[in-house]
């Protein structure tokens, strides 16, 4: 169902016109406006669900975090800025954020209850036109890249939230070589972005 | 390479292990440490690098829920209520926020309080087939009508009615349960037209509620809860000045929290007489609704009432 179904009217809202479309939620979200709040829970309502079912031990659990993760988004909807980085990658840290603290606090990963099948999920993660982001896409062709075995261990860590142990015995590596996977994969990226953003900026600023 | 230089390597490497919550003990004192000695140090830059490759390494998302959806709307009510929290730390390590407790995000809605014993009352009323009113094809009174309800002409039938001004031509469509009320045809006629389709549509009448706007308001709200669809009819309802405050529409459901009812849209009266045909657009599936409360709020709506200015109200009262 497309957003803009999902509102109530605001016939006076001022910021009704400009949540439209694919543009930034977070900036009208920040102002209280409930249909950009709407609008948000629907645009990214299940890629959190997504990484929250992957993150947590059992779909009730993962059911809370995602509540706790969209309290977070009200609460730093105000702090998020276009210029930085999109609106999914600043919604995916927040939900990465609370994923992690609660992993840490209950000490239990999702490990034995990953499907083998969804370790295959890397080349199936192709966008569609409407989710395609510059930094997804440039962490994608990173991805892509790499060696298949280092494909695996990344998406098993990010994706998964499998400790390296649990990945070492999985994949039968060392735990050194599965840390220095997934920092390579990590870091390479930072690099990449960290070049946008300057190039970005410095555009910006020569105009 | 320098002795920085190898120490904010090693610092970026134990914050990617930080950010896979994989950091051991003794890492943890290291990184800390690291940290301390590099407060400029961009973790948020890492983060963000993560979080793309875990975007990029994701299958497409899993649909959401319906029932996460409605408790995720009905925290964000929560919310962006009267009792709003604001954050003022910039600092991006206190992004990190804290656990929010469930009795955190409950709030005291004390004013529909005062209705909960009242929708106690009205289960009952609802649930009891003999005393549902049965709609009329005309108003019970018909000079209350505005001028574009096709109740003010008694020749005028559902079939025949026309939208918009005198003249137009405009055949209403049929009645289906997808069309959006309201946007299609005139709500006036719109309103007769599922009074006749729905004899079992619920049916109340509009009483003042503690705003000056509303001392003389009267009408009435029709809800059809197969169809998800209803008007709201008023009379006497004081015109309001939309670029300072709207109208807005809450619907009490007995299947759903009391202290969070269902926002059934922002709507303006435009007439000098205040009367007025509007289509309830409700964000959420109304289950049984026990009460319809109109309040004046800011433009636009809000997530949450704080109820100070109530116009209407209509119940089985």
């Amino acid at each position: 169902m497309p957003d803009h179904d999902l509102s109530p009217a605001s016939a006076g809202s001022m910021h009704a016109s400009f949540a439209g479309g694919d543009g930034p939620l977070l900036p009208i979200v920040a102002s209280g406006d409930r249909n950009a709040v709407n609008r948000c829970i629907r645009r990214y309502g299940p890629l959190v669900w997504s990484i929250a079912r992957r993150l947590s031990p059992t779909p009730e659990d993962a059911e809370d975090a995602v509540q706790e993760i969209f309290l977070d988004v009200w609460r730093h909807a105000s702090r998020f800025d276009a210029s930085l980085g999109s609106e999914k990658v600043f919604i995916t840290v927040l939900a990465r954020r609370r994923l992690i603290d609660r992993m840490r606090a209950q000490r239990s990963r999702l490990a034995a209850e990953t499907p083998l099948d969804e370790e295959l999920e890397i080349e199936a993660a192709a966008s569609s036109r409407a989710e395609r982001d510059t930094e997804v896409e440039e962490a994608r062709n990173v991805l892509l890249a790499l060696p298949a075995p280092q494909q695996q261990v990344i998406a098993l860590s990010l994706v998964h939230g499998l400790s390296h142990g649990e990945i070492a015995t999985r994949v039968g590596l060392p735990l050194g070589t599965i840390k220095t996977m997934i920092r390579r994969g990590v870091l390479r990226v930072r690099s990449l972005l960290a070049l946008r953003r300057r190039t970005s900026l410095t555009a910006r600023g020569a105009q | 390479m320098s002795i920085i230089d190898l120490e904010l390597a090693r610092l970026s490497d134990l914050a990617v292990e930080h950010l896979m919550g994989a950091l051991a003990a003794d890492e943890s004192d290291e990184y800390r440490d690291l940290r301390e000695r590099y407060p400029g140090f961009d973790l948020l830059e890492l983060e963000c690098a993560a979080a793309a490759l875990q975007l990029a390494a994701m299958a497409p998302p899993d649909p959401l829920p319906e029932r996460l959806r409605i408790r995720l709307a009905t925290d964000a009510a929560g919310f962006f209520g009267p009792h709003r929290r604001t954050e003022t730390n910039a600092n991006a390590d206190a992004l990190l926020p804290a656990r929010a407790s469930r009795a955190q995000r409950r709030q005291d809605l004390g004013w529909w309080a005062a209705a909960a014993s009242l929708a106690v009352a009205l289960i009952v009323w609802i649930n009891l087939p003999q005393t549902t009113t049965v709609a009329h094809l005309q108003p019970s009174d018909p000079s209350a009508a505005p001028p574009s309800s096709p109740a003010a002409d008694p020749s005028a039938t559902p079939a025949s009615v026309t939208a918009g001004a005198p003249g137009s031509a405009v055949r209403l469509p049929p009645l289906r349960a997808s069309a959006p009320a309201g946007e299609l045809v005139d709500p006036a006629a719109a309103r007769e037209q599922l009074l006749a389709a729905n004899p079992f549509v619920l049916h109340r009448s509009w009483r003042a509620g503690n705003d000056p706007a509303g001392r003389t308001v009267s009408g009435d709200v029709v809800w059809d809860p197969r169809t998800q669809r209803g008007y709201m009819r008023f009379v006497g309802l004081r015109r309001n000045n939309p670029n300072a405050e709207q109208y807005q529409l809450w619907i009490f459901d007995a299947r759903r929290d009391e202290r969070y009812p269902i926002d059934g849209g922002v709507f303006d009266i435009k007439s000098d007489s205040g009367a007025e045909v509007v289509a309830i657009k409700a964000n959420l599936k109304v289950g049984v609704a026990l009460m319809f409360a109109v309040t004046i709020e800011r433009p636009g709506g809000v997530m949450v009432s704080d109820r100070s200015r109530i116009a209407a109200l209509a119940n089985s009262g």
